[in-house]
């Protein structure tokens, strides 16, 4: 069971991750679109 | 009506006829197809003909020669009309689907001139003969009306494309696939001596195959055509 | 897409990854294709096929929608399609190999249908992405494209819904222990739960992803106009 816990923190650690990239991503798309459209 | 059904079918055959007469000028796709073939059926001699290759493996290796072959000359149907730059007069002179079922005929007879010299040879040198003709015949014809219906419609895309040889290949291998799996199995089957019950599945699903890929493509030509 | 749609994006499936390896595996006790843990891998390998799947159907739609209207928005939105299923398709791709060495003993089987069929989706995207780069004008490239993915895609209806009809030695998929033989899915209430909110999960993401991706080419085909 412990190697279960293992591989369920890497997981979410790797999702974190990802969620946090892509939502950086998002607000800095969003600036850039309302420069854009100023 | 039928004048112009009349008119539509002899057009078509006026572009294979185009064809063939500029075909026998410069000799360039058979050449290409017919060396491709002999290279490959020689390789494949010399490396498994002393193995005494199972049928199944031999007529796997019967279509990779025709795949390869074909790859190595049904691209030039269009790309010489590009590079002449005669493509446009043709686009000019006549709709796309005329076009279109004309350089499909001159790629099935370019193909049919081949198997025709490649299945003796191929019989000959792996000595395997089919036990049914009939069945190995009708799959033989299936299989290049298929290949020469699917790779039409990819030559034209090609030819406006850059690196059109290797181009060519790739985009052909996925979309010849099911009807290499379902033509190979027939063959299988016309080599080992089974029955029709055997192949049934597989022809069907090859006949499938050339209806519905020719159809699609004479629709979507169009679109490469005319651009 | 607003706050609360990246909020229940980040929870649910922060939830399915620690239900999916919390609660009881799918499969209930270890049997002769391995150990019960194994068929944990199926809460995200099932989820990253289906979308991957839903990627391809997508780019297939814009394609037909750009040759009716030849409008290039819908190629840029078949063209990202694509992209982001060239990448599910190889996670799924990854994820599929390791579930089947843990179960069949091999990475690779050519008698799996849809083995096949994932790696025949990547030669079909390799073929895709192989003609954009080898066409310079956009408008050609735009129209060849679509046309080329509309024949790629009937070739893939083929592939995967016709042969596997045809030759039955095609079906290793653990159909017995997840979907039983008539194609009704047999899982637990929990298990099920579990799996459908995994699916949700990853078209929510998918879509989080297309959108963005479809921002970013927009943005950055703005920035060429300007610099023109």
């Amino acid at each position: 069971m412990d190697s279960n816990y293992v591989v369920l923190s890497v997981t979410l650690i790797i999702w974190v991750g990802l969620f946090f990239y892509l939502f950086s991503l998002d607000r800095k798309v969003k600036k850039l679109e309302e420069k854009n459209e100023s | 009506m039928p004048t112009r059904s009349i008119s539509w079918v002899s057009k078509s055959l006026a572009v294979t006829r185009k064809d063939i007469v500029s075909e026998f000028r410069t000799r360039y796709a058979i050449n290409a197809i017919v060396m491709f073939a002999l290279v490959t059926l020689t390789v494949i001699s010399f490396s498994v003909g002393l193995l005494s290759p199972s049928k199944e493996i031999l007529s796997a290796l019967f279509w990779v020669i025709l795949f390869f072959a074909s790859m190595s000359g049904l691209a030039q149907a269009f790309i010489k009309e590009e590079e002449t730059g005669t493509a446009m007069i043709l686009r000019l002179s006549c709709e796309g689907s005329i076009v279109f079922f004309g350089k499909m005929l001159f790629n099935f007879l370019l193909l049919l001139t081949l198997s025709i010299l490649v299945v003796p040879l191929f019989i000959v040198f792996l000595k395997v003969v089919p036990t049914d003709w009939t069945l190995f015949t009708g799959a033989v014809l299936m299989g290049l009306i298929g290949l020469s219906g699917a790779t039409t419609i990819i030559a034209a895309i090609v030819s406006k494309a850059s690196v059109q040889g290797a181009l060519f290949t790739v985009l052909s291998f996925p979309v010849l696939l099911p009807l290499l799996v379902a033509v190979i199995e027939i063959t299988t089957v016309s080599f080992t001596g089974g029955t029709y019950a055997d192949a049934s599945a597989p022809l069907q699903l090859l006949v499938a195959y050339d209806v519905i890929m020719i159809t699609l493509s004479s629709m979507l030509f169009d679109f490469v055509w005319r651009l | 897409m607003n706050m609360w749609w990246k909020i229940i994006i980040f929870l649910g499936m922060s939830a399915v990854i620690v239900s999916a390896f919390l609660t009881a595996s799918p499969m209930r006790a270890a049997n002769s294709l391995g150990p019960a843990d194994v068929y944990r891998i199926f809460y995200f390998h099932v989820p990253q096929a289906w979308v991957a799947s839903l990627a391809f159907v997508l780019s297939m739609i814009y394609s037909i929608r750009f040759l009716k209207t030849r409008n290039m928005e819908y190629d840029t939105k078949a063209l990202t399609a694509n992209k982001l299923g060239v990448m599910f398709a190889i996670v799924a791709m990854v994820t599929g190999s390791i579930f089947a060495k843990m179960t069949w003993g091999e990475f690779w089987n050519w008698s799996e249908i849809r083995e096949v069929s994932v790696f025949i989706l990547l030669l079909i995207y390799g073929g895709y992405f192989a003609l954009r780069s080898a066409i310079a004008d956009p408008d050609t490239r735009a129209n060849l494209s679509a046309v080329i993915s509309i024949i790629f895609a009937v070739a893939a209806l083929f592939l995967i819904f016709v042969l596997p009809r045809i030759y039955s030695v095609f079906s290793q998929h653990p159909s017995d222990s997840i979907i039983d033989k008539s194609g009704q899915i047999t899982m637990g209430p929990t298990v099920r739960m579990i799996f459908f909110s995994s699916l949700i999960m990853f078209t929510a993401l998918f879509f989080w992803i297309y959108n963005l991706s479809i921002r970013v080419a927009r943005l950055t085909a703005n920035k060429l106009l300007e610099n023109k």
